[in-house]
């Protein structure tokens, strides 16, 4: 008797593979929006606090208490956790200087609902990132702590304080941006 | 103590700075245009700058060496006079600098003036249901510094001061008070004004919410001829459901102009009816009407009442005669040609706008008029509000 071969159809995507492919997208997607809203924010939040806050070369001191700015990329699972531990802080750090603008700027409108998104969706990028980092087996550090706190001295204080956290926003967008995007295509759907 | 100082996205640098390497003196002071000020920048001895290595900026402008003192080693002064009105609500920034260009310390300065008694406190209640106010700022206004408004109530023989919550829902210097009223007892309304250089409070108004009622518009405002009269046009329309009733004294007023023109003409003395008829018309013109309502007299109330809004416009226009000597009379084929035009465009929106219409009217036609005229928005004007 002649056994004959059966050519079988090829086996459907795995459905956890897919799931980590449709989150990637999804995170992208909020990424981008993220960038461009955190540059409009750190745009608005210059104009503001007045000049020297919008001149090109304006660069306070960094004040102490604030996460690290991205570093050079690593490995996927470095990535991943710098991403996680940025933002587990930035959306508090964004509700922090909403508080202070409501003080320094209570008219700005515009600005304090764009701390407001800001710092929203910064918290639903955090909870993509988790999501994909458990997916791929990713052990992510704890919350972050803040370093003993040292609040602003004074109004100038302040608004250097908000400066940092806006551009610290936009740096971490961009670096959102770019490492989601080199996962999603790595796990393409 | 070592801290970074972040740059670019890709480089990091670790220097030894102090925490606060200078501090400015004063501290976000607060001051009237006009007004001097001597500030001064001390460094932090572990800076290792001095006095002679300090620059000063206000608003990211270099101020005059010549405006500087240097008082001792390490402390550097600036004279401020003749200030002008912060640029930004959130201060004027005043920064020391290092002879680099580093920013060593900034004090925000907040110069303005006073804020003046709010004016002109008028307030209306919809339907009896709240009461909405708006004020003036005060003659200047521009006090360059952000200044509060709160405006307060209380009833007038009895009960605690009460603070208005939703401010600028009929502009910037308004406040609506949404519910909790009382009818009968007059309120006592005022507006207090705040900023880092004081308060101001306006004169107080005394009002009762029944004097001061307004409603919507009348409804169902219907325009038709009378009859085969050229010149005239019968209004009819009803009370606006809210108020109805209530509104035994109320008076209405109408306004009318002709489609191509936007002087509306007034008819004032309509009183507490729900029709009238307008006479004196162009025949075979087409005429938009509005109607508006002041419910005077609600409860008793002696006072005027404040109008409505006018209600949208309704079309509808006077018959022609065939007969009229020197009116009609086409003029070598153009009034023809304009009509049949007319008529050619009125058949095409009647195929496409009604459906198993057969028997043409006059009304349709009116209709039609009232489509074109709000499709040339520039000549569709609706009347304001005027309180």
């Amino acid at each position: 008797m002649e056994v004959l071969a059966v050519d079988r159809p090829p086996a459907p995507v795995p459905t956890p593979r897919r799931a980590l492919a449709q989150m990637l997208r999804q995170a992208e997607s909020l990424s981008l929006l993220l960038q461009h809203s955190a540059e409009q924010l750190l745009a608005d939040y210059v104009r503001h606090q007045g000049d020297p806050f919008s001149t090109p070369s304006f660069h306070p001191p960094a004040p102490l208490g604030l996460p690290p700015p991205p570093r050079p990329p690593g490995g996927d699972a470095e990535r991943l956790a710098g991403l996680a531990a940025a933002y587990a802080a930035l959306p508090g750090l964004l509700g922090s200087v909403r508080a202070q603008q409501a003080q320094l700027n209570p008219g700005a409108a515009e600005l304090l609902r764009g701390l407001e998104a800001g710092a929203r969706q910064a918290r639903g990028l955090a909870g993509h990132i988790e999501a994909v980092a458990a997916e791929l087996g990713v052990a992510l550090p704890g919350p972050w702590v803040p370093p003993d706190a040292h609040p602003p001295a004074n109004a100038f204080g302040a608004k250097v304080w908000g400066y940092w956290v806006c551009r610290l926003h936009r740096d971490w967008a961009r670096r959102a941006h770019e490492d989601l995007g080199l996962l999603a295509r790595r796990y393409p759907l | 103590m070592e801290i970074f100082v972040a740059g670019e996205q890709d480089h990091q640098t670790t220097v030894s700075v102090p925490a606060h390497p200078a501090v400015i003196s004063p501290q976000d002071p607060t001051l009237v245009i006009g007004s001097s000020l001597t500030a001064a920048c001390t460094v932090n001895t572990d800076s290792h700058l001095s006095a002679e290595d300090l620059y000063w900026t206000l608003n990211g402008r270099r101020l005059p060496a010549e405006s500087y003192k240097v008082l001792n080693a390490t402390t550097l002064s600036v004279a401020l006079a003749h200030l002008n009105g912060s640029k930004q609500q959130s201060g004027d920034n005043l920064v020391c600098h290092s002879r680099d260009g580093g920013i060593l310390a900034g004090s925000c300065l907040y110069v303005g003036l006073p804020p003046e008694k709010p004016v002109n406190i008028t307030c209306w209640s919809k339907n009896m249901k709240d009461l909405t106010c708006k004020w003036a700022p005060g003659t200047e206004g521009e006090t360059y510094l952000h200044t509060n408004y709160t405006l307060k109530y209380k009833l007038r023989w009895y009960g605690r001061d009460n603070t208005c919550q939703e401010y600028h829902t009929a502009g910037p210097y308004s406040c609506h008070i949404p519910k909790d009223l009382a009818l009968f007892t007059p309120y006592e309304i005022w507006v207090e004004a705040s900023n880092r250089l004081g308060v101001a409070v306006s004169d107080v108004v005394m009002l009762d919410v029944l004097d001061v009622v307004t409603t919507d518009p009348p409804a169902d405002v219907h325009v038709s001829r009378v009859g085969d009269l050229e010149d005239q046009l019968s209004v009819r329309w009803t009370s606006p459901p809210a108020l109805k009733d209530f509104l035994f004294q109320a008076k209405y007023q109408i306004q009318y102009r002709v489609e191509d023109s936007s002087e509306w003409k007034v008819v004032d003395d309509v009183g507490n009816q729900t029709s009238c008829r307008l006479a004196g018309l162009r025949p075979g013109t087409v005429y938009f009407v509005q109607v508006r309502c002041n419910p005077f007299g609600i409860y008793g109330s002696k006072k005027s009442g404040i109008w409505s809004d006018w209600s949208n416009p309704t079309a509808a226009s006077t018959p022609r005669s065939e007969r009229i000597p020197g009116v009609c009379d086409p003029k070598s084929g153009e009034q023809n040609s304009t009509l049949r035009r007319e008529l050619k465009q009125f058949f095409g929106w009647v195929k496409k706008h009604a459906y198993g219409c057969s028997n043409l009217s006059i009304k349709l036609y009116d209709q039609w008029r009232v489509w074109l005229q709000k499709s040339h928005k520039t000549r569709n004007q609706v009347g304001s509000t005027q309180r």
